[in-house]
Protein backbone atom coordinates (compact mmCIF):
# COMPACT_ATOMS: atom_id res chain seq x y z
CA UNK A 1 0.00 0.00 0.00
CA UNK A 2 2.91 2.47 0.42
CA UNK A 3 2.67 4.82 -2.45
CA UNK A 4 6.11 6.32 -4.36
CA UNK A 5 6.79 9.46 -5.82
CA UNK A 6 9.93 10.29 -7.90
CA UNK A 7 11.68 13.34 -8.79
CA UNK A 8 14.59 13.31 -11.18
CA UNK A 9 17.13 14.95 -10.18
CA UNK A 10 19.95 16.48 -13.00
CA UNK A 11 23.92 17.23 -13.03
CA UNK A 12 25.36 19.90 -15.23
CA UNK A 13 28.49 21.33 -15.16
CA UNK A 14 28.48 23.68 -12.61
CA UNK A 15 25.06 23.32 -11.04
CA UNK A 16 22.36 20.20 -9.64
CA UNK A 17 18.81 20.98 -10.17
CA UNK A 18 16.80 18.90 -7.24
CA UNK A 19 13.64 18.28 -5.64
CA UNK A 20 12.08 21.08 -3.44
CA UNK A 21 12.95 20.71 -0.07
CA UNK A 22 11.65 22.01 3.00
CA UNK A 23 14.95 23.54 4.17
CA UNK A 24 15.22 25.95 0.94
CA UNK A 25 12.06 27.43 2.46
CA UNK A 26 13.30 31.05 3.91
CA UNK A 27 15.39 31.55 1.29
CA UNK A 28 11.82 31.30 -1.13
CA UNK A 29 10.80 33.45 1.41
CA UNK A 30 13.53 35.99 0.80
CA UNK A 31 13.43 35.75 -2.81
CA UNK A 32 9.17 36.29 -2.96
CA UNK A 33 9.94 39.38 -0.37
CA UNK A 34 12.10 40.97 -2.94
CA UNK A 35 11.69 42.85 -5.96
CA UNK A 36 12.66 39.92 -8.18
CA UNK A 37 9.73 38.23 -7.96
CA UNK A 38 7.66 40.62 -9.44
CA UNK A 39 7.60 38.71 -12.92
CA UNK A 40 6.36 35.63 -11.48
CA UNK A 41 3.70 36.59 -9.25
CA UNK A 42 5.31 38.57 -6.33
CA UNK A 43 6.51 40.27 -4.61
CA UNK A 44 4.88 39.39 -1.28
CA UNK A 45 5.97 39.04 2.61
CA UNK A 46 2.86 36.84 3.22
CA UNK A 47 4.24 33.74 4.56
CA UNK A 48 1.04 32.08 4.47
CA UNK A 49 0.76 32.54 0.53
CA UNK A 50 4.56 31.41 0.41
CA UNK A 51 4.35 28.60 1.91
CA UNK A 52 1.27 27.69 0.08
CA UNK A 53 2.95 28.38 -3.06
CA UNK A 54 5.89 26.43 -1.96
CA UNK A 55 3.70 23.58 -1.21
CA UNK A 56 2.07 23.70 -4.33
CA UNK A 57 5.60 23.74 -6.35
CA UNK A 58 6.33 20.54 -4.71
CA UNK A 59 2.72 19.06 -4.92
CA UNK A 60 2.84 19.24 -8.73
CA UNK A 61 4.97 16.86 -9.40
CA UNK A 62 2.12 14.09 -8.81
CA UNK A 63 -0.63 15.78 -10.14
CA UNK A 64 1.18 16.39 -13.67
CA UNK A 65 3.64 13.79 -13.23
CA UNK A 66 6.45 16.44 -13.85
CA UNK A 67 7.66 20.10 -11.99
CA UNK A 68 9.99 22.82 -11.09
CA UNK A 69 13.19 21.88 -9.32
CA UNK A 70 15.12 23.59 -6.93
CA UNK A 71 18.84 24.89 -8.09
CA UNK A 72 21.89 24.62 -6.11
CA UNK A 73 25.66 25.38 -7.14
CA UNK A 74 27.93 22.09 -6.55
CA UNK A 75 28.71 23.75 -2.89
CA UNK A 76 25.08 23.06 -2.01
CA UNK A 77 24.20 27.31 -2.68
CA UNK A 78 20.70 27.55 -3.60
CA UNK A 79 19.81 29.70 -6.40
CA UNK A 80 16.66 29.93 -8.36
CA UNK A 81 14.40 27.48 -8.92
CA UNK A 82 12.97 26.39 -12.48
CA UNK A 83 11.94 23.61 -15.22
CA UNK A 84 8.21 22.92 -15.98
CA UNK A 85 5.55 24.39 -14.64
CA UNK A 86 1.74 23.57 -15.34
CA UNK A 87 -1.12 24.55 -12.71
CA UNK A 88 -4.85 24.56 -13.51
CA UNK A 89 -5.52 27.56 -14.91
CA UNK A 90 -2.03 27.48 -17.53
CA UNK A 91 -3.38 26.84 -21.67
CA UNK A 92 -0.01 24.43 -21.70
CA UNK A 93 2.78 23.53 -19.98
CA UNK A 94 5.31 26.15 -19.53
CA UNK A 95 9.34 26.45 -18.68
CA UNK A 96 9.90 28.90 -16.06
CA UNK A 97 13.28 29.94 -14.51
CA UNK A 98 14.16 32.16 -11.46
CA UNK A 99 16.79 33.32 -9.95
CA UNK A 100 16.78 34.20 -6.96
CA UNK A 101 19.70 37.01 -6.24
CA UNK A 102 21.02 38.84 -8.90
CA UNK A 103 24.83 38.13 -8.08
CA UNK A 104 24.09 34.81 -10.11
CA UNK A 105 22.91 36.93 -12.96
CA UNK A 106 25.44 37.25 -16.09
CA UNK A 107 26.71 33.62 -16.00
CA UNK A 108 24.70 31.38 -18.07
CA UNK A 109 23.42 29.61 -15.03
CA UNK A 110 19.75 29.80 -16.59
CA UNK A 111 20.36 28.56 -19.65
CA UNK A 112 22.89 25.79 -18.52
CA UNK A 113 19.52 24.43 -16.23
CA UNK A 114 17.02 24.86 -18.90
CA UNK A 115 18.94 23.12 -21.91
CA UNK A 116 18.64 20.09 -19.28
CA UNK A 117 15.29 20.83 -18.61
CA UNK A 118 14.69 21.04 -22.40
CA UNK A 119 16.02 17.51 -22.87
CA UNK A 120 14.22 16.37 -19.78
CA UNK A 121 10.63 17.44 -21.10
CA UNK A 122 10.94 16.88 -25.06
CA UNK A 123 13.43 13.71 -24.80
CA UNK A 124 12.70 12.03 -21.52
CA UNK A 125 8.75 12.78 -21.34
CA UNK A 126 8.02 13.39 -25.09
CA UNK A 127 5.92 16.54 -24.50
CA UNK A 128 5.02 17.89 -27.94
CA UNK A 129 5.41 21.49 -27.20
CA UNK A 130 6.32 23.93 -24.20
CA UNK A 131 5.91 27.54 -23.66
CA UNK A 132 6.93 30.13 -21.77
CA UNK A 133 4.96 33.15 -20.95
CA UNK A 134 7.26 36.31 -20.34
CA UNK A 135 6.40 40.01 -19.64
CA UNK A 136 7.25 42.00 -22.08
CA UNK A 137 9.36 44.43 -19.94
CA UNK A 138 11.81 40.80 -18.77
CA UNK A 139 14.63 41.46 -21.64
CA UNK A 140 17.00 39.02 -19.31
CA UNK A 141 13.96 36.30 -20.06
CA UNK A 142 13.35 37.39 -23.73
CA UNK A 143 16.80 36.51 -24.11
CA UNK A 144 16.99 33.41 -22.59
CA UNK A 145 13.64 32.10 -24.55
CA UNK A 146 15.60 32.71 -27.18
CA UNK A 147 18.32 30.88 -26.92
CA UNK A 148 16.73 27.83 -25.83
CA UNK A 149 15.13 28.37 -29.02
CA UNK A 150 11.42 29.92 -28.14
CA UNK A 151 9.98 30.94 -31.46
CA UNK A 152 7.50 34.09 -30.74
CA UNK A 153 4.19 32.88 -30.94
CA UNK A 154 1.21 35.33 -31.19
CA UNK A 155 -1.69 33.44 -31.11
CA UNK A 156 -0.95 31.49 -28.08
CA UNK A 157 -3.61 31.92 -24.99
CA UNK A 158 -1.80 33.32 -22.12
CA UNK A 159 -2.61 32.45 -18.01
CA UNK A 160 -5.86 34.73 -17.75
CA UNK A 161 -5.42 36.36 -20.83
CA UNK A 162 -2.54 38.52 -19.07
CA UNK A 163 -0.79 40.48 -21.86
CA UNK A 164 2.39 37.74 -21.87
CA UNK A 165 4.86 37.36 -24.49
CA UNK A 166 4.35 33.60 -25.29
CA UNK A 167 7.45 31.39 -26.40
CA UNK A 168 6.63 28.23 -27.71
CA UNK A 169 9.56 25.25 -27.40
CA UNK A 170 9.50 22.40 -29.61
CA UNK A 171 11.49 19.08 -29.92
CA UNK A 172 12.10 20.60 -33.93
CA UNK A 173 14.12 23.32 -32.72
CA UNK A 174 16.90 22.09 -30.63
CA UNK A 175 17.94 24.51 -27.81
CA UNK B 1 18.98 9.97 -10.90
CA UNK B 2 15.86 10.68 -8.85
CA UNK B 3 14.91 11.05 -5.25
CA UNK B 4 11.91 8.65 -4.64
CA UNK B 5 9.17 10.02 -1.20
CA UNK B 6 7.12 7.03 -0.29
CA UNK B 7 4.12 7.46 1.41
CA UNK B 8 3.15 4.74 3.91
CA UNK B 9 -0.03 3.79 4.90
CA UNK B 10 -2.30 2.74 7.95
CA UNK B 11 -4.62 0.61 8.68
CA UNK B 12 -7.22 0.55 11.27
CA UNK B 13 -9.92 -1.34 12.27
CA UNK B 14 -11.96 -0.21 9.95
CA UNK B 15 -9.92 1.91 7.65
CA UNK B 16 -7.28 2.38 5.55
CA UNK B 17 -5.16 5.92 5.34
CA UNK B 18 -3.33 6.09 2.03
CA UNK B 19 -1.18 8.41 0.05
CA UNK B 20 -3.62 11.20 -1.87
CA UNK B 21 -3.44 10.16 -5.49
CA UNK B 22 -5.07 12.55 -8.28
CA UNK B 23 -7.97 10.49 -8.51
CA UNK B 24 -8.91 11.86 -5.11
CA UNK B 25 -8.95 15.30 -6.59
CA UNK B 26 -13.08 15.69 -7.77
CA UNK B 27 -13.76 14.51 -3.61
CA UNK B 28 -11.67 17.12 -2.58
CA UNK B 29 -12.70 19.90 -4.82
CA UNK B 30 -16.30 18.99 -4.19
CA UNK B 31 -15.72 19.16 -0.29
CA UNK B 32 -14.01 22.63 -0.38
CA UNK B 33 -16.48 23.79 -2.98
CA UNK B 34 -19.15 23.51 0.00
CA UNK B 35 -19.62 25.12 3.16
CA UNK B 36 -18.45 22.20 5.26
CA UNK B 37 -15.02 23.68 4.37
CA UNK B 38 -15.17 26.66 6.24
CA UNK B 39 -13.32 25.93 9.29
CA UNK B 40 -10.39 24.55 6.72
CA UNK B 41 -9.23 27.24 5.24
CA UNK B 42 -12.79 27.63 2.41
CA UNK B 43 -14.51 27.67 0.62
CA UNK B 44 -11.91 27.32 -2.15
CA UNK B 45 -12.96 27.48 -6.07
CA UNK B 46 -10.98 26.92 -9.39
CA UNK B 47 -7.06 27.32 -9.01
CA UNK B 48 -7.20 27.82 -5.25
CA UNK B 49 -8.52 24.59 -4.25
CA UNK B 50 -5.85 23.07 -7.14
CA UNK B 51 -3.34 24.68 -5.46
CA UNK B 52 -4.61 22.97 -1.70
CA UNK B 53 -4.82 19.71 -2.87
CA UNK B 54 -1.02 19.55 -4.56
CA UNK B 55 0.03 21.61 -1.69
CA UNK B 56 -1.35 18.27 0.50
CA UNK B 57 0.87 16.40 -1.94
CA UNK B 58 3.67 18.70 -1.41
CA UNK B 59 3.85 18.61 2.13
CA UNK B 60 4.51 14.74 2.04
CA UNK B 61 7.37 15.90 -0.38
CA UNK B 62 9.04 18.89 1.63
CA UNK B 63 8.10 16.92 5.43
CA UNK B 64 7.78 13.23 4.70
CA UNK B 65 5.07 13.00 6.58
CA UNK B 66 1.21 15.15 5.76
CA UNK B 67 -2.35 14.32 5.36
CA UNK B 68 -3.58 11.02 4.11
CA UNK B 69 -6.97 9.86 2.41
CA UNK B 70 -9.42 8.65 4.44
CA UNK B 71 -11.18 5.35 3.00
CA UNK B 72 -12.58 2.47 4.52
CA UNK B 73 -11.33 -1.84 4.22
CA UNK B 74 -12.52 -2.52 0.56
CA UNK B 75 -13.50 0.87 -0.22
CA UNK B 76 -11.57 3.11 -1.91
CA UNK B 77 -13.50 6.07 -2.43
CA UNK B 78 -11.66 9.44 -0.54
CA UNK B 79 -14.01 10.18 2.52
CA UNK B 80 -11.69 12.50 3.63
CA UNK B 81 -8.55 13.72 4.94
CA UNK B 82 -6.21 13.02 8.12
CA UNK B 83 -2.81 12.90 9.05
CA UNK B 84 -0.13 15.39 10.37
CA UNK B 85 0.30 18.89 8.90
CA UNK B 86 3.30 21.05 9.65
CA UNK B 87 3.76 23.61 7.03
CA UNK B 88 6.66 26.07 6.64
CA UNK B 89 4.68 28.41 8.69
CA UNK B 90 3.22 26.28 11.55
CA UNK B 91 4.67 26.69 15.15
CA UNK B 92 3.91 23.14 16.08
CA UNK B 93 3.37 20.10 15.01
CA UNK B 94 -0.36 19.11 14.38
CA UNK B 95 -2.88 16.43 13.45
CA UNK B 96 -6.03 17.41 11.89
CA UNK B 97 -9.12 15.61 10.26
CA UNK B 98 -11.54 16.29 7.82
CA UNK B 99 -14.63 14.56 7.03
CA UNK B 100 -15.78 15.57 3.23
CA UNK B 101 -19.33 14.60 3.85
CA UNK B 102 -22.16 14.82 6.40
CA UNK B 103 -23.29 11.23 5.62
CA UNK B 104 -19.45 10.27 7.18
CA UNK B 105 -20.35 12.01 10.45
CA UNK B 106 -21.47 10.15 13.52
CA UNK B 107 -19.63 6.39 13.15
CA UNK B 108 -16.05 7.44 14.46
CA UNK B 109 -13.83 7.37 11.42
CA UNK B 110 -12.40 11.12 11.94
CA UNK B 111 -11.80 9.48 16.07
CA UNK B 112 -10.54 6.11 14.98
CA UNK B 113 -8.09 7.84 11.96
CA UNK B 114 -6.78 10.46 14.13
CA UNK B 115 -6.24 8.12 16.88
CA UNK B 116 -3.70 6.54 14.78
CA UNK B 117 -2.10 9.50 13.07
CA UNK B 118 -1.40 10.89 16.51
CA UNK B 119 -0.44 6.98 17.97
CA UNK B 120 2.68 7.43 14.46
CA UNK B 121 3.17 10.39 15.02
CA UNK B 122 4.45 10.01 18.95
CA UNK B 123 5.67 6.25 17.91
CA UNK B 124 6.97 6.31 14.29
CA UNK B 125 7.17 10.04 13.65
CA UNK B 126 9.04 11.01 17.18
CA UNK B 127 7.34 14.04 17.37
CA UNK B 128 7.90 15.85 20.86
CA UNK B 129 4.39 17.83 21.20
CA UNK B 130 1.03 17.40 18.95
CA UNK B 131 -1.54 20.18 18.59
CA UNK B 132 -4.62 20.92 16.95
CA UNK B 133 -5.41 23.97 15.19
CA UNK B 134 -9.42 24.29 15.41
CA UNK B 135 -11.59 27.52 14.53
CA UNK B 136 -13.81 29.12 17.26
CA UNK B 137 -17.43 27.67 16.31
CA UNK B 138 -16.44 23.94 14.88
CA UNK B 139 -17.82 22.37 17.52
CA UNK B 140 -17.76 18.71 15.98
CA UNK B 141 -13.65 18.92 16.03
CA UNK B 142 -13.73 20.60 19.09
CA UNK B 143 -15.59 17.68 20.49
CA UNK B 144 -13.12 15.11 18.69
CA UNK B 145 -10.30 16.62 20.28
CA UNK B 146 -11.13 16.68 23.79
CA UNK B 147 -12.63 12.98 23.30
CA UNK B 148 -9.42 12.11 22.10
CA UNK B 149 -7.69 13.96 25.38
CA UNK B 150 -6.35 16.92 23.94
CA UNK B 151 -6.49 19.87 26.39
CA UNK B 152 -7.63 23.94 25.26
CA UNK B 153 -4.28 25.62 25.68
CA UNK B 154 -5.05 29.34 25.67
CA UNK B 155 -1.56 30.33 25.71
CA UNK B 156 -0.15 28.21 22.77
CA UNK B 157 1.54 30.24 19.50
CA UNK B 158 -0.35 31.11 16.87
CA UNK B 159 0.03 29.87 13.17
CA UNK B 160 -1.54 33.29 12.31
CA UNK B 161 -1.56 35.98 15.21
CA UNK B 162 -4.11 37.83 13.06
CA UNK B 163 -6.50 34.97 13.34
CA UNK B 164 -6.56 33.38 16.75
CA UNK B 165 -7.41 29.92 16.24
CA UNK B 166 -8.28 27.35 19.38
CA UNK B 167 -4.99 25.23 19.90
CA UNK B 168 -6.03 22.10 21.77
CA UNK B 169 -2.60 19.73 22.93
CA UNK B 170 -2.75 16.56 22.89
CA UNK B 171 -0.65 14.73 25.98
CA UNK B 172 2.19 13.30 25.51
CA UNK B 173 2.35 9.06 26.04
CA UNK B 174 5.00 9.54 28.90
CA UNK B 175 3.19 12.16 30.64
CA UNK B 176 0.59 9.72 31.24
CA UNK B 177 2.72 7.14 32.69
Amino acid sequence: MTRALSIPTFETERLCLREPRATDFEAFVDFFASDRSRFVGGPSSDRWAVAKAYGHMAGLWLLRGYGSHIWCLKDGTVIGHGGLWYPQTWPEPEFGWCLWDGVHEGKGYVSEAMSAIWKYAFETLNLAAVVAYIDPQNAASISVARRLGGILDPDAATPGGDPDLTYRFTPQVAA
Amino acid sequence: MSVTFTTPALETERLILRAPQPRDYDAFVDFYASERSQYVGGPLVGRDAWNAFAGEIGHWVLQGCGMWILTLKGDDTARGIVGHWFPSNWPETEVGWVLFKAADEGNGYAREAAQAAIDHAWNTLGWDTIVSYIVPGNDPSVALAERLGAVLHPDAPQPNPDRPILVYRHPHPEAAK
